[in-house]
């Protein structure tokens, strides 16, 4: 079947071996195969997971406020969080070239403003919103769509104010202009039910405000610098923002913002405490494995060493199969675990199960590692015993 | 006695192990040398050491006192790497035990020896009435054709020295014949045999004989 030379070297050995010792081969196999699919399986559910957490707690919406420093912010809140005193529209830029802690930034300029379509009309919150402005290295999916030039978005309660039906075709005017319905928004139980959006542009156009705004919205990303350097999140943010400009303040919705990074944490740290088990039993798992076989033929290594193998080359014997085995087991576990990961994405994350994928780098890692651990654990017993004498090894299997 | 130079040297050989915190001495002060062609058998009682000192001899076992001469070389100061290389070319090691390799067919098992082609394997288990199973397993074979096995094991790639531990401890008389034949004719071509046993006259096929509960008298006569 092999030829002369061939048939002797450590790589023919080991497929002996295992033709004839399949079983135990298989529960190698399949052990390293069920905790290397374990930990793909939780890595991209873990990513997955993080997606959808993600998306959930952006749609919360903004947790940090940018006013103008001029804000009295006693008279905001009295106000309903309202304010008239503007602030230079490119310290959306400036914050942007600072690589500030934030994102999905959403410029905004408001005045209450009288709404009217046909014989009704009223008072309503006038706000002018760009779309949510992404950080350069933090591209995410929008928070805030743009509205066209010309279109707008009326709050319920305003919506019901001016007679306008949710899916009926209307038009409102504002200050003169008329701008067609978009949609009316569903009740948010908050000041956005009584507004009127319409895009930044045509609102600083409407209310000769060309190049200001009221006040910017955004979502903090402080929380990996909050735990590099300790420092709460406000702290972080008040100091970057005092170094860029001394005309705008911010105002932190605590609750939102504390929820969401708890969320956050909550979710990743419970993750990484399922996946450190996980290593950790896949280590123990290849080391014992490896380890159990070489103790159980220390008798063999004795007899090899009496026909003459090398430390070396009896090592080799062990390395190979350790290597073939665990590289099975690997391929199979982590095929098999991102697989039915991203199978089950669709069905556990409503919001962004679709865009769930094979994540190669876990893959590539997991494997690396059960390739690793299959080398110590195939090649250390095996010159441990193998620097034995050969007599105390003979008779000696464990 | 040989008249040729020893092949293998030994000299004022003990060797002694720790039981429950005890030493335990197995023998001490063991001397004798054996040359190529020479058929040197080693008699005892179960438990006198026999094996021990057969080990010892391969290079498998360090033993507490003395020294053994290899071709030369004191054994046990060699680097293992060097032990192993001797061991490889020139000792054949039929133990006790067997220890056959059990995934391997019995070509293969004589082939683990080094250098040893398939060709050469299978002479020699034909030689030693094996011919017909040379695609076996060991789990196949009785105790006798297994022992056969690992003499063929032991003494196809033309060692030096032949170390048997009782080659025909449970084999019948014709087989007993058959492998003594072996190492007899090995010997005589050249090859120097070292054999534990426990038959009763040794000396009838032995050049000498080692009695180790005796190692005094040995002395006296050996050397």
């Amino acid at each position: 079947m092999f030829g002369i030379v061939e048939f002797m070297n450590p790589f023919f050995l080991a497929l002996r071996e295992l033709h004839y010792r399949w079983k135990s081969g298989l529960v190698f196999v399949l052990v390293v195969a069920s905790v290397t699919g374990a930990l793909a399986y939780f890595s991209v559910n873990d990513a997955s997971f993080q997606k959808e957490i993600g998306r959930n707690v952006r749609d919360i919406g903004s947790n940090v406020v940018i006013l103008p420093s001029a804000v009295d912010q006693y008279s905001y809140h009295l106000e309903g969080g309202y304010s008239e005193i503007t602030m230079d529209a490119n310290l959306v830029s400036k914050l942007i070239e600072h690589r500030a802690s934030l994102n999905h930034l959403i410029p905004m300029l408001e005045r209450r403003a009288k709404c009217s379509t046909g014989d009704r009309q009223s008072i309503g919150r006038v706000v002018g919103l760009s779309a949510s402005i992404a950080m350069p290295d933090r591209p995410k999916a929008p928070m805030q769509r743009s509205i066209p030039a010309g279109e707008l978005q009326l709050g319920s309660e305003l919506a019901r104010e001016l007679g306008v039906e949710r899916d009926a075709k209307a038009q409102v005017t504002i200050a003169g202009e008329v701008y067609k319905v978009q949609r009316v928004n569903r009740s948010s139980g908050t000041w956005q039910d009584s507004a009127a959006f319409i895009d930044l542009v045509s609102a600083q156009e409407i209310f000769e405000l060309p190049e200001r705004i009221s006040r910017i919205e955004a979502i903090e990303c402080t929380s990996e610098q909050c735990e590099a350097s300790g420092l709460q999140s406000s702290v972080i943010l008040n100091n970057e923002i005092e170094k860029i400009t001394d005309k705008a303040s911010f105002l932190r919705k605590e609750e939102m913002a504390e929820a969401r990074l708890s969320v956050r944490s909550v979710s990743r740290e419970n993750f990484l405490v399922l996946q450190n088990v996980l290593w950790v039993f896949l280590g123990f798992t290849v080391l014992g494995l490896a380890i159990l076989n070489s103790l159980s033929r220390k008798s063999e290594i004795g007899v090899l060493q009496a026909v003459g193998y090398g430390r070396y080359r009896i090592a080799a014997l062990f390395l190979v199969r350790s290597l073939l085995l665990a590289g099975m087991g690997a391929a199979v576990g982590v095929t098999v675990g991102m697989l039915v990961s991203v199978e089950q994405a669709n069905d556990l994350f409503v919001m962004t199960g679709q865009k769930s994928s094979l994540d190669w780098n876990a893959a590539m890692t997991i494997g690396g590692v059960a390739f690793l651990l299959a080398v110590l654990g195939g090649c250390m017993p095996a010159l441990w015993a193998a620097g034995e004498n050969p007599a105390d090894l003979i008779g000696r299997d464990s | 006695m040989s008249e040729q130079a020893p092949l293998l040297v030994v000299n004022d050989l003990g060797h002694m192990f720790s039981n429950r915190g005890q030493k335990v001495r197995v023998f001490e002060k063991c001397n004798f040398e054996i040359a190529p062609t020479q058929f040197v058998a080693v008699q005892g009682a179960s438990g006198s050491g026999k094996t021990t000192l057969l080990l010892a001899c391969g290079g498998m076992l360090e033993p507490s006192t003395g020294q053994i001469r290899f071709q030369g070389n004191d054994l046990f100061s060699l680097p293992s790497s060097r032990r192993t290389r001797i061991r490889a070319v020139s000792i054949g090691y039929l133990f006790q035990t067997l220890e056959l390799v059990p995934y391997l067919d019995l070509t293969a098992n004589v082939r683990i020896a080094t250098g040893v082609s398939s060709s050469v394997a299978n002479q020699w288990l034909d030689r030693l009435g094996l011919g017909d199973r040379c695609r076996s397993y060991p789990r196949e074979l009785s105790h006798g054709q297994r022992q056969r096995v690992a003499l063929a094991r032991a003494i196809a790639h033309e060692p030096a020295l032949v170390i048997a531990d009782e080659p025909t401890g449970n084999l019948d008389s014709r087989n007993s014949e058959l492998v003594f034949s072996v190492l007899k004719k090995y010997a005589e071509d050249g090859g120097a045999v070292l054999m534990a046993t426990h038959e009763t006259q040794p000396a009838a096929f032995a050049d000498f004989v080692i009695d180790i509960e005796n190692l005094d008298l040995l002395k006296a006569t050996v050397r």
